[in-house]
């Protein structure tokens, strides 16, 4: 009895010095609360004009995290389990946290350059406990390593999504928030119960112990197959991808620019992360994760691709662009080899640049017009040169074609696809790669739209001020850059990702 | 064996600058005349003295131990271009002649274009000139003489057609140029034969390697190391005679030889002391100065066909003088024989006397061509604010010895100096030359001995057509008056002032034998001594008998025999011209009257032998009916043929256009049809009803599901 005590005190202690020294590690997340906490002080404190206190103190939360972050930054650290298995920190988590602070940050400033969503943002503390508990949500599930804190992590980043959706005023609003809800609390809801099929199949829902892999592999494949799938669903949900995506044109139409850019960047980038860490603990069970993500994929592209064909408002085609692209990564990460890593985590941050280039571009425009509405753009290349081209410019990148990084991103990625068909053989992923060349193709014809439609249609209205200097266009140039840093010297960031010790 | 690389290995000096300076003091003086407007003469005058000066100084240092300074250029595979600069006397002794003639000049043409409105590019273009000249002599590597030979080639251009809103002056200038460029054609070729066979284009280099080149079965051997690497050079052993006389063929033109030597004439359209610097005493030179460059070089073969170039030359020259009416015509063709006589001196292998002879002329011809600037300048007053006429024609001319002493006196200084009378230049080093080519005659035998007729034939020639120059403008009236019926204008004529005088008479000083040594034989000369002749290094059994093998008495036994003979004949040559043009003879009484000189020789004499009109006639002619049958040619059947092309590729467009139209667009307007039905296919599940949604992605779900499980 005293031998059992004094086992469990050992345990209990050691248990409690795990906890004290996770702490330290997990100083990202602490730092965000600590500014979550002061937003609020600041906005139950101050009565009036409290935009530039609010804005000073969460654009100053995520500066100083983002570069800590950066200069923290260790390549090749061990992955090492805190609290007891329920997170593991790891350097690729690292990579992805600095990904997700510099969207959120560049987020923030879209939101203080444009006089209409300034006034929403920073008038009062909702808007950004809701930012910061999505970036928290969303670091939280890059160091997940047990279902119950995957499964809390991501109902953190959802409730803050809802949350942000429905904020503010509007019909339109309160109702994608509500279909979000809705939507989400279905994709919850089967991913939940795929989480319970799991720990009854294994006893465990820490996916990183060996009891969890034994009773993986010691399942009946049938049972298994329906349970991994469903708790996929929940990542689907997460990664806006095919069959889970219905929700996501609806939720960027209405939706806030700058939340916008962060929901089509943050969430999908952190359920990729999950998405590894779920495939490397059940590779080796039945549970044949090519010919699934195979078919995801492909259906994700080919769905996503060609209803942008048909849109007629920037937001909406951005949505379904964003869901070929999140097909386009489930590509790389069905290969699971180093090199599929490595091109999906390229891939990933190429989208990262583009996409806030993309957003921010289509907000200085509807800054200036009022719309993003396809007939807004007519004509605007004639008075607004130097930010038409900029946007091409990154239109060019997400269709995939030189001189930009957007080029290299879908080249490496092809290139490993088909590597891995060569290595293996496996007839889905040959699939994969035919299909992702033709949709390709067809990804110019929606992606060129804007541009035709700046250059070469006459608009309604007549701006005859020629466009001088403006601020967006240094922010813009600074985002458009490294895509042509990134094209002509893709061996800087692929020397980067070489020394990452990707271990999940 | 020897390794080509070590031959040609950086050598420098602390007196690089100074050399570099004698390049860039003109060139600098080219880049800013220009901009000098008035005080142009003066600064490039000043320039010139001082790069006259750097000359001094660097012959002062160098005279006795010759100075080589290398440096590489660039590498071509494995072949190392090289610049390489050799300060010997020779190319001490040229540096200073074309600097102080340079000089001079730049003097007396201060006084002779200074009523010219483009005198500030006059003077530019005279130190263009002299920076190409210095490059010819300082560079010993035939890659950059070419070059420099080339620039030399455009300075001479830009100043025969100074003036060039004469038509007549442009013509000439495009007539030099285009000579030129035919001799500067075998030049070329004779660098490439070198470089094929030598890897290398440095003197040093190929003259190394032309001492270890054999001759094995009529083969031109030779065996070299190449960065580690053996070569083995080998070609057919007549292109060594080929190499030589394609590098000849560079001097035939640029130091005007027979069958090139018609633009010089013609060059006297450009300033007279223009003409007194380049083509008398430099320019000109510099084909006799690349001959004694590569006169090791030349095997038996190639320096009889120079020697017989030269004497032709002389001869058909001294001809054309005797009968023009133009003064300065008469001066050129008499440049064209006295060169005619350096190149044959080379051709026999008299290399010292031929450079010798090179000196000599270059001061006693720039004198003479100076005097005759002072007579056209000083005529030229004549013309303001009355008829005109042409100053440079000898009919207009006659008793100026009275009004212009000064001149009378340089001129017949010069002119002494020309005819090769004792005590003056020319008689040394034409005695040297007619001694060599006496000997050299005496060891070919046979056909060899026509050489040595026709020199010997133009002393009594050059004798006859200097003085009877010197009768017709010094003795006798002065014919002006009596032509243009104004007889005040023999007071009005005046000597000229001491801008052109000066130059005029330092030239005639230098005209005496004293500056070469106070001898009247030429081998006690100090530029004989200085000026050693080379021994030839071509494989022996091509090589000529060289002058210095052949026994000292030979030499000694025919000395007295050849200054006598040549002493009486120019002495002859005097007095035949006293017989015909004195003051008062028949000859010189018609002479006014007469349009163009009658009879059969006067004609080809005057005419220069038709070469002119042969070469219009027919060479011209010739060329141009080719030209014309090839642009008929172009025009009738290639354009033809690209026109049939072209209706056929219309055809053909037509056909691909219907194709594209009906096919391609077709199947692209299908995919685009098609693909938009998929999309509002695809977008069709978006319906705004929530329920539906969630209904379609568990239908989604579950389908996955019985696909990959069931």
């Amino acid at each position: 009895m005293v031998g059992a005590a004094m086992q469990m005190a050992d345990g209990l202690k050691e248990q409690l010095q795990s906890l004290t020294e996770g702490v330290a590690f997990l100083w990202p997340e602490i730092t965000l609360v600590v500014g979550l906490l002061l937003v609020l002080l600041f906005d139950l404190i101050f009565q009036n004009k409290k935009e530039v206190g609010i804005a000073a103190i969460s654009i100053s939360v995520l500066s100083f995290l983002l570069v800590a972050q950066c200069l923290s930054f260790v390549p090749n650290l061990e992955a090492k389990d805190l609290f007891v298995g329920l997170i593991t920190v790891s350097s690729g988590a690292n990579l992805f946290k600095i990904g997700f602070t510099l969207t959120a940050l560049f987020a923030l400033i879209m939101a203080a350059q444009s006089k209409k969503y300034a006034q929403q943002y920073f008038s009062s503390s909702e808007w950004l406990v809701s930012l910061f508990g999505l970036l928290l949500g969303a670091f939280l599930m890059t160091a997940s390593s047990n279902l119950l804190m995957i499964y809390v992590s991501i109902e953190v980043v959802s409730i803050s999504s809802y949350l942000l959706t429905g904020l503010g005023k509007g019909l339109k609003k309160s109702e994608a928030a509500l279909k979000y809800l809705l939507y989400g609390a279905a994709a919850s809801a089967v991913m939940l119960y795929g989480m319970s099929w799991l720990y009854g199949l294994t006893g465990s829902l820490d996916i990183n112990t060996d009891t969890f892999i034994v009773g993986m592999n010691a399942a009946q494949p049938f049972t298994l197959n329906i349970a991994i799938f469903m708790v996929l669903a929940g990542v689907l949900f997460k990664l806006g991808a095919f069959p889970l995506h219905i929700w996501s044109p609806d939720v960027y139409e209405s939706a806030p620019m700058p939340t916008v850019t962060v929901f089509s960047i943050v969430p999908k980038l952190a359920a990729v992360f999950v998405l590894f860490r779920l495939i490397s603990s059940t590779e080796t069970t039945d549970f044949n994760w090519q010919q699934w993500l195979g078919i995801l994929a492909i259906g994700g592209m080919t769905i996503g691709n060609f209803s942008a064909l048909w849109q007629r408002n920037a937001k909406r085609m951005l949505a379904y662009s964003s869901i070929a692209h999140a097909a386009f990564m489930l590509s790389g990460v069905l290969l699971f080899n180093r090199a599929g890593i490595e091109v999906t985590v390229f891939y990933a941050f190429i989208y990262l640049i583009m996409n806030l280039a993309a957003f921010y571009l289509i907000q200085v425009f509807e800054n200036a017009t009022g719309s993003v509405n396809f007939d807004s753009f007519r004509g605007l290349g004639k008075t607004m040169p130097y930010t038409a081209i900029l946007l091409l410019v990154v239109m060019i990148s997400l269709t995939g074609l030189p001189p930009v990084a957007g080029f290299n991103a879908k080249l490496f990625l092809f290139s490993a696809v088909y590597e891995g068909y060569v290595s293996t053989g496996d007839q889905i992923i040959l699939w994969v790669f035919i299909f992702g060349l033709l949709n390709t193709v067809v990804s110019l014809f929606y992606y060129i739209r804007i541009p035709y439609l700046l250059f070469f249609k006459t608009g309604d209205q007549i701006i005859t001020k020629q466009e001088g200097f403006r601020w967006h266009m240094a922010w813009g140039t600074f985002l458009v850059l490294p895509l042509f840093l990134l094209f002509f010297r893709s061996d800087w960031f692929v020397d980067l990702l070489n020394s990452i010790n990707f271990v999940f | 064996m020897i390794d080509l690389l070590d031959i040609i290995s950086p050598q420098s000096s602390a007196y690089l600058p100074w050399i570099l300076a004698l390049l860039i003091l003109p060139i600098f003086s080219f880049a800013t005349t220009g901009f000098m407007k008035g005080k142009a003469p003066y600064w490039s005058s000043a320039i010139i003295a001082s790069n006259l000066l750097v000359a001094a100084y660097l012959a002062t240092v160098f005279w006795n131990e010759p100075l080589t300074i290398r440096g590489n250029w660039f590498k071509l595979g494995e072949n190392q271009f090289t610049y390489s600069f050799y300060l010997d006397k020779l190319a001490l002794t040229m540096s200073l002649i074309v600097n102080f003639v340079a000089l001079l000049v730049h003097i007396f043409s201060t006084e002779y274009m200074r009523t010219d409105a483009n005198k500030p590019r006059y003077f530019a273009y005279l130190g263009l000139f002299t920076f190409s000249m210095m490059g010819i002599v300082l560079f010993n590597d035939l890659l950059f003489i070419f070059i420099f030979w080339e620039l030399v080639g455009v300075s001479s251009y830009l100043l025969i057609g100074f003036w060039f809103q004469k038509k007549s002056a442009s013509l000439a200038a495009n007539k030099a140029f285009i000579l030129n460029r035919i001799g500067d054609l075998g030049f070329i070729t004779g660098l490439m034969i070198l470089f094929t066979q030598f890897h290398s284009l440095d003197l040093d280099a190929v003259k190394s390697l032309m001492i270890m080149s054999e001759i094995e079965d009529g083969n031109w051997v030779v065996n070299f190391m190449q960065g580690g690497k053996e070569v083995i050079s080998s070609m057919d052993g007549r292109w060594l005679s080929a190499g030589g006389i394609a590098l000849f063929c560079g001097a035939v033109g640029k130091s005007a030889q027979f069958p090139l030597q018609v633009w010089l004439p013609d060059a006297m359209e450009g300033p007279t002391p223009v003409s007194a610097l380049i083509h008398a005493a430099t320019m000109v030179a510099a084909g006799v100065y690349m001959l004694a460059r590569i006169f090791v070089l030349l095997d038996a073969q190639a320096l009889e066909v120079v020697a017989i170039v030269g004497a032709v030359t002389a001869f058909m020259a001294a001809i054309a003088a005797l009968s023009q009416f133009d003064i300065k015509k008469v001066l050129a063709y008499s440049t064209i024989s006295q060169l005619g006589y350096m190149v044959l001196a080379m051709g026999v292998g008299a290399y010292s006397a031929g450079l010798f002879h090179l000196i000599t002329h270059a001061f006693f011809k720039a004198g003479l061509f100076l005097s005759a600037g002072i007579i056209i300048h000083q005529l030229h007053h004549l013309e303001k604010g009355g008829k005109k006429f042409d100053p440079q024609d000898m009919r207009v001319m006659g008793g100026l010895r009275r009004k212009l002493p000064v001149t009378f006196f340089a001129f017949v200084i010069c002119s002494l100096a020309l005819a090769g009378l004792p005590g003056f230049s020319g008689f040394l080093s034409k005695d040297a030359i007619l001694l060599d080519l006496a000997v050299w005659a005496d060891i070919k035998g046979g056909g060899f001995y026509i050489p040595e007729v026709l020199a010997f034939m133009t002393v009594v020639l050059t004798a006859f057509y200097t003085f009877r120059m010197i009768y017709l403008v010094f003795f006798g009236e002065f014919r002006l008056p009596k032509i243009l019926g104004d007889a005040s204008l023999p007071n009005k004529l005046k000597e000229g002032n001491l801008w052109v005088t000066v130059p005029a008479v330092i030239f005639a000083l230098l005209s005496f034998t004293f500056p070469f040594g106070f001898t009247l034989n030429a081998d006690h000369s100090w530029v004989m001594e200085a000026l050693k002749t080379p021994m030839y290094l071509v494989p022996e059994s091509y090589a000529a008998t060289s002058l210095l093998d052949v026994p000292e008495e030979t030499f000694h036994g025919l000395h007295k025999t050849v200054n006598i003979v040549s002493i009486l004949l120019a002495l002859a040559g005097l007095f035949i011209a006293w017989l015909s043009y004195k003051p008062g003879a028949k000859l010189e009484k018609t002479f006014i009257e007469r349009r163009e000189p009658v009879g059969v020789l006067g004609q080809i004499s005057f005419y220069h032998w038709y070469q002119n009109s042969l070469y219009q006639n027919i060479f011209l002619k010739a060329i141009l009916a080719k030209s014309r049958a090839l642009a008929w040619f172009d025009q009738y059947v290639l354009d033809e043929a690209v026109n049939l092309l072209a209706k056929l590729n219309v055809v053909i467009a037509h056909v691909t256009r219907w194709f594209d139209q009906v096919f391609v667009d077709g199947l692209v307007n299908l995919t685009a049809a098609s693909v938009g039905k998929v999309g509002q296919l695809t977008r069709s599940i978006q319906s705004g009803n929530i329920q539906a949604q969630i209904l379609v992605t568990f239908i989604f779900l579950l389908t996955l599901i019985l696909l990959l499980v069931v």
